[in-house]
């Protein structure tokens, strides 16, 4: 699918909600939707997804199939984004890094890192593992203090106001840290109490995650004992039940399958068009593709930035005519130890 | 929470959060419930039934090498004496090997000459005793005791013999505060110190190590929740819990093992608050700086239990104990509690023994818990 135009967030979204449809995930400008042997044929118009739009057959791959034995997409809409509240306010950097750097005695974890990510953005951490990302990432959440530099939400210093800061954040971490020994109603009466949340608010924050998520069967089933996939809906419902402006996600979907990590995208992307700022860090390229905008970290600095298809283009020269997320991730990162060895 | 009073009001409901989690956790958790009230009355009876210091039915041999009347009467009080428990023989050798082994105390010889030597007036004590030095306490003990039974049985047979039999001194002992000189009246209560320090800090220990060797720290971390109200949300849940194990200890100590209480109940309620700060608050110290479970446990023991037991005066005399460890013993709030329970057990409110134990208690929690938040921020980085 070629030549969207809009909001490819919601296009897709749409897609995914038009009969025929099994799968569907944005490439970077494109989307990439599955289709049942039925519809084969069909136009673009068919799944709404405006004039200029045009489809492009492309190979199936081995998840396809696997996405269609599953039983296909569950639907578009998110039902978690349908009952969150809409962040209202300007174009403005919700979350800002300003120059962070982290020292670990005398290793340099994160060099002189600035980003700024705007309202309503998806902004993605990418890099190999021990580039610095997820140290960038907890500085930017107050769970680290900087060495030197900045780290804002909401325009809020994390350093100076960290109580406040941290109330307009959602945080949902790698390893899984909700209280394994508690049932998944503490869990989420807990989270919510710590939320500050009270009354009406916090029974119906408390069903909305029930609702969304399946989990009423497992109220009274210790967190420890659910399945992966329940875990990270678990941990993914804690973190927003607060209707958070500011979405951390590390890792978000490492570990579950892959109809729960469409899940999760639809989640986030609906989310993200109710106006929540989220920033993630990923190892999986197609999830990469979903950001509006990557920062590509390596050796403690940002050696790369901008939408997947720019940074695809910038790899265009090396070898490929279209290569993947991937094939640019690797020449950059080739491209910047080449770098350092002509300085050296 | 944009004024002061809903800021304020979020607080307090974070508070509840973490409150309401911590019980959650402690009822869900049957290792706290054992620490907290199985292992009390356990220690507690531990203390009470196996530790005793009273030396009663010590084993001692007679070596009885005749046996005139004078000597028969002497030997039957001494197998009349509640304090020992004889076995006599005619000759030293067949007990000497009883010594060296342990199975007796001590070798009381009367020589053959016993009888001439007592008629002639004016000799003390012909009589020999051997004890067993590599226990110097129970040595002196079993020596004074049997000087006792052989002064009143010099005194007895003065009298019978129509003699006058005048020391020139008197001595009426008396004993205050624990009349019958019962070890267990100053030991259980001596021993509530050794438990709550063991219970408090132990508990506490475990819980902040558990919240970072479990990764949930880090979820709690990227919520509002502050340091302080981390701290004071661990520390209320497990405060309660303390108290009641002192409520389990000193009911124990009243109605099983019929140790008097002579202070108020108010007091050793502010004492018992004062003391759980400290254990709580070296629990918190320990828990934050530690990174397992495991390793938080270990020193728990060592920093808490060890020196409760060994230091704080519960079994062994500070007093008696040489200046460098007494010194030691002022930088041990075990210490403080000890006294002020003994005090309050045993003797009634005394003032001047509670305020200043009181303050010492206060004043080390304080410490404790100032360095464990400072060194919480530190964690964090």
């Amino acid at each position: 699918m070629q030549g969207i135009e809009g909001n490819r967030r919601r296009l897709l979204a749409q897609a995914l909600d038009a009969e025929g449809v099994i799968d569907g995930v944005i490439q970077g400008r494109r989307l990439r939707i599955v289709v049942a042997q039925a519809k084969e044929g069909a136009g673009a118009q068919d799944f709404h997804l405006g004039a200029t739009a045009a489809l492009v057959p492309v190979a199936p791959r081995f998840e396809d199939a696997f996405i269609d034995i599953l039983g296909g997409s569950r639907g578009g809409q998110s039902k978690l984004a349908s009952r969150a509240k809409v962040v209202k306010g300007a174009d403005e950097a919700m979350v800002e890094a300003r120059g962070l750097t982290r020292l670990f005695g005398q290793f340099k974890a994160v060099n002189d890192i600035t980003f700024s990510v705007h309202r309503g953005q998806i902004f993605g951490l990418l890099g190999p593992n021990g580039a610095g990302k997820s140290t960038t990432f907890k500085m930017l959440c107050g769970l680290l203090r900087p060495s030197k530099g900045t780290a804002l939400v909401t325009g809020l210093d994390l350093q100076a106001a960290p109580s406040k800061a941290r109330a307009h954040l959602g945080y949902m971490a790698q390893k899984f840290s909700l209280y394994a020994n508690l049932t998944v109603r503490w869990n989420l009466n807990f989270f919510s109490g710590v939320y500050g949340l009270s009354g009406t608010e916090r029974e119906d924050a408390f069903r909305t995650i029930v609702d969304v998520f399946d989990m009423e069967s497992y109220l009274d089933t210790p967190a420890g004992d659910l399945p992966l996939g329940f875990k990270q809906r678990l941990a993914l419902g804690a973190a927003v039940m607060h209707n958070p402006p500011v979405l951390f996600l590390d890792e978000p979907t490492s570990g579950v399958d892959p109809i729960t990590r469409r899940e999760f995208w639809t989640h986030i992307n609906g989310l993200v068009e109710k106006g929540v700022t989220v920033l993630v860090t990923t190892h999986f390229m197609d999830e990469a593709e979903y950001c509006d905008r990557i920062g590509l970290v390596y050796r403690g600095q940002m050696i790369a930035e901008g939408s997947p298809d720019a940074l695809k283009k910038l790899a265009v020269a090396e070898k490929q005519h279209e290569p993947t997320l991937e094939d640019a991730f690797i020449a950059l990162v080739q491209q910047y130890d080449r770098g350092k060895g002509e300085v050296a | 929470m944009k004024s002061g009073e809903s800021a304020g009001r979020a607080r307090l409901r974070r508070l509840k959060a973490l409150f309401g989690k911590e019980f959650r956790q402690v009822v869900r958790d049957p290792s706290c419930i054992l620490i907290a009230f199985v292992l009390p009355a356990i220690l507690l009876f531990l203390f009470g039934y196996g530790v005793s210091l009273d030396l009663m039915h010590i084993k001692v041999g007679i070596v009885a090498e005749d046996s005139t009347p004078d000597i028969h009467s002497l030997i039957v009080s001494f197998t009349n004496s509640r304090y020992f428990d004889a076995r006599i023989v005619q000759d030293r050798r067949s007990v000497e090997s009883d010594l060296t082994l342990g199975r007796i105390r001590a070798i009381i010889d009367i020589p053959s000459d016993f009888s001439r030597q007592t008629a002639r007036a004016g000799i003390s004590a012909p009589i020999q005793i051997i004890t067993d030095g590599s226990e110097p306490n129970t040595a002196n003990l079993v020596a004074g005791y049997v000087q006792g039974v052989f002064m009143s049985w010099l005194n007895g047979q003065a009298l019978d013999q129509g003699k006058d039999f005048h020391p020139r001194i008197g001595v009426q002992p008396r004993v205050w505060y624990n009349q019958s000189l019962e070890s267990r009246n100053f030991l259980v209560p001596g021993s509530m110190a050794t438990i709550l320090a063991i219970i408090g800090t132990l508990l506490t220990a475990l819980v902040i190590a558990r919240e970072w060797e479990r990764g949930t720290m880090e979820a709690l971390m990227a919520t509002p929740v502050g340091i302080s109200e981390l701290l004071i949300g661990k520390f209320v849940p497990y405060f309660l819990l303390g108290a009641g194990s002192m409520a389990v200890c000193v009911s124990l100590a009243t109605l099983v093992f019929g140790v008097p209480f002579r202070g108020s109940l108010v007091l050793l309620g502010v004492v018992t608050a004062a003391f759980l700060l400290d254990a709580l608050g070296l629990g918190l110290l320990i828990s934050t700086i530690a990174k397992t479970q495991f390793v938080a446990s270990q020193a728990a023991l060592i920093a808490s239990f060890l020196p409760a037991m060994i230091l704080s005066g519960f079994i062994f005399d500070i007093a008696s104990m040489p200046l460098p460890i007494r010194i030691v013993t002022y930088a041990l709030p075990a210490r403080y509690f000890v006294s002020c329970l003994q005090t309050l057990f045993l003797a009634g409110n005394i003032w001047a023994v509670i305020w200043p134990n009181l303050f010492a208690m206060i004043g080390f929690g304080l410490i404790y818990f100032a360095i464990t938040w400072r060194k919480s921020i530190k964690r964090l980085d």
